[in-house]
């Protein structure tokens, strides 16, 4: 086979296996694109911040889809640098909105403002769960959004289902001593 | 159990976990009972309202910017991957380049070449300058021969290095010069010290003071030594009385 044939073949597969990988992200994204926006909407809780840090995130587990070993564990990668990235916005902005207010020129409102809640206990409950240390709050926001099943929680999050048992039992009693 | 015991353990109760005397007590205890579908109640609606507030779907136009956002990120990965040679080899070829100058522009020789950068040593030294080429007793009476510099001779330099001679011969600056068949002792001399701050103090016969220079190698071409001319004419001999001229090329001589 002469050289540019080679070259050429060369090309095609790689192009193939480009698709191909495109194919499965696109199943993933479709899959997984709403669990990596709640989860950072349960961090940010703010539609359009959520969205673009979903968003991010999203790229960069297709930047790195292709090194991935076990594509089984998309998921809970996703939610990994999903949640990572949301609190990271959530620190950025909590220093934004800190230096504006020790900045003497009044702005409008900041991105760190929630959603207004539709009643006083569900701001109350949020407040509680921003309280609750990361590892109860993961398992908190997590549970939200799986329906309460921790054995899929502790799938995602890569632990026995007996920590996110204990660690939700653990966050639940910090909720409701915040909430009675 | 009593009421203020089971209190401490009523969330254990609510969450489901109730030991055999809470159990008991609360069968009989109408106001624990109360207090426990309470805590019951609280725990139910934590739990709705999180996942209320997590049941949200992202618009409409949340996927589409995913794919443009991918999209972007495989172009910028095929620019990458298809131009990743330029700026590697633009980074080569400027190493080549700097590499390249740093030799071509190596320091040349420096001889103690007036410049009027250097006033300080002007005006004193104009008077000495006469200095006849160095002669020793054994050469006496020998005829002046063609000042060459002490300093050993770079040859690919000679053509610069008379030119400066010219354009300096008028100058103030001190020279010194041997007869040319001294030059090669100086430079063996100059080469046997190479690595080492030498010094020499060399004494002319119509010189007044002694003239401090020191040989210095250049690294890596060892056939050019520059002479660093420290002391000045006009300044304070040294205390230290200067071995001879003489005395030096001899020691480079037996050492060599």
């Amino acid at each position: 086979m002469s050289q540019s044939l080679e070259a050429a073949v060369e090309s095609l597969v790689s192009r193939a296996d480009e698709a191909d990988l495109d194919v499965e992200f696109e199943e993933r994204l479709k899959d997984s694109g709403a669990i990596a926006f709640r989860v950072a909407y349960g961090v940010l809780r703010h539609r359009e911040d959520a969205e673009d840090v979903a968003q991010e995130a999203l790229a960069r587990a297709y930047q790195g889809f292709r090194q991935m070993r076990d594509r089984g564990r998309f998921r809970s990668w996703l939610v990994r640098i999903c949640w990572r990235l949301a609190l990271d916005h959530q620190r950025a902005a909590t220093r934004r909105v800190r230096r504006e207010q020790e900045s003497p020129v009044t702005s409008g409102p900041s991105d760190l403002e929630p959603a207004p809640c539709d009643n006083e206990f569900r701001a109350r409950l949020w407040e509680a769960v921003a309280a609750l240390p990361e590892k109860l709050r993961l398992v908190v926001v997590l549970a939200g959004i799986q329906g309460h099943d921790l054995k899929e929680v502790g799938e995602l999050l890569g632990v026995p289902h007996g920590t996110v048992r204990s660690r939700m039992h653990a966050a639940r009693k910090r909720l409701a001593e915040a909430l009675r | 159990m009593s009421c203020q015991r089971l209190e401490k353990s009523l969330w254990d109760a609510a969450a489901g976990v109730s030991s055999p005397g809470a159990a008991a007590h609360l069968s009989t205890c109408g106001s624990c009972r109360a207090a426990l579908a309470a805590e019951r109640a609280l725990l139910d609606r934590i739990d709705s309202e999180l996942q209320e507030s997590l049941d949200i779907q992202p618009s409409m136009a949340f996927l589409p910017a995913v794919r443009r956002r991918v999209a972007e990120v495989r172009a910028e990965r095929d620019t990458t991957r298809r131009w990743w040679p330029v700026p590697a080899l633009a980074t080569l070829a400027g190493i080549l380049a700097v590499g390249h100058l740093m030799i071509h522009t190596a320091p040349t020789p420096t001889l103690p070449v007036p410049s009027t950068a250097r006033p300080a040593e002007g005006p004193a030294v104009r008077a000495a300058v006469p200095f006849e080429p160095m002669t020793t007793r054994a050469r006496e009476g020998a005829p002046a021969s063609i000042p060459q510099e002490v300093a050993a001779r770079d040859t690919r330099q000679d053509v610069a290095h008379d030119n400066r001679l010219e354009t300096t011969e008028t100058q103030s600056m001190p020279r010194v010069f041997v007869p040319p068949e001294d030059a090669e002792a100086v430079r063996r001399l100059a080469l046997r010290l190479r690595g080492h701050a030498a010094r020499a103090a060399v004494m002319g016969p119509d010189v007044e003071g002694p003239f401090d220079f020191t040989l210095k190698p250049i690294e890596e071409r060892p056939e050019v030594v520059t002479v660093d001319h420290r002391v000045p004419w006009g300044t304070e001999p040294s205390l230290e009385e200067p071995p001879s001229f003489d005395r030096i090329l001899e020691n480079a001589g037996r050492e060599t």
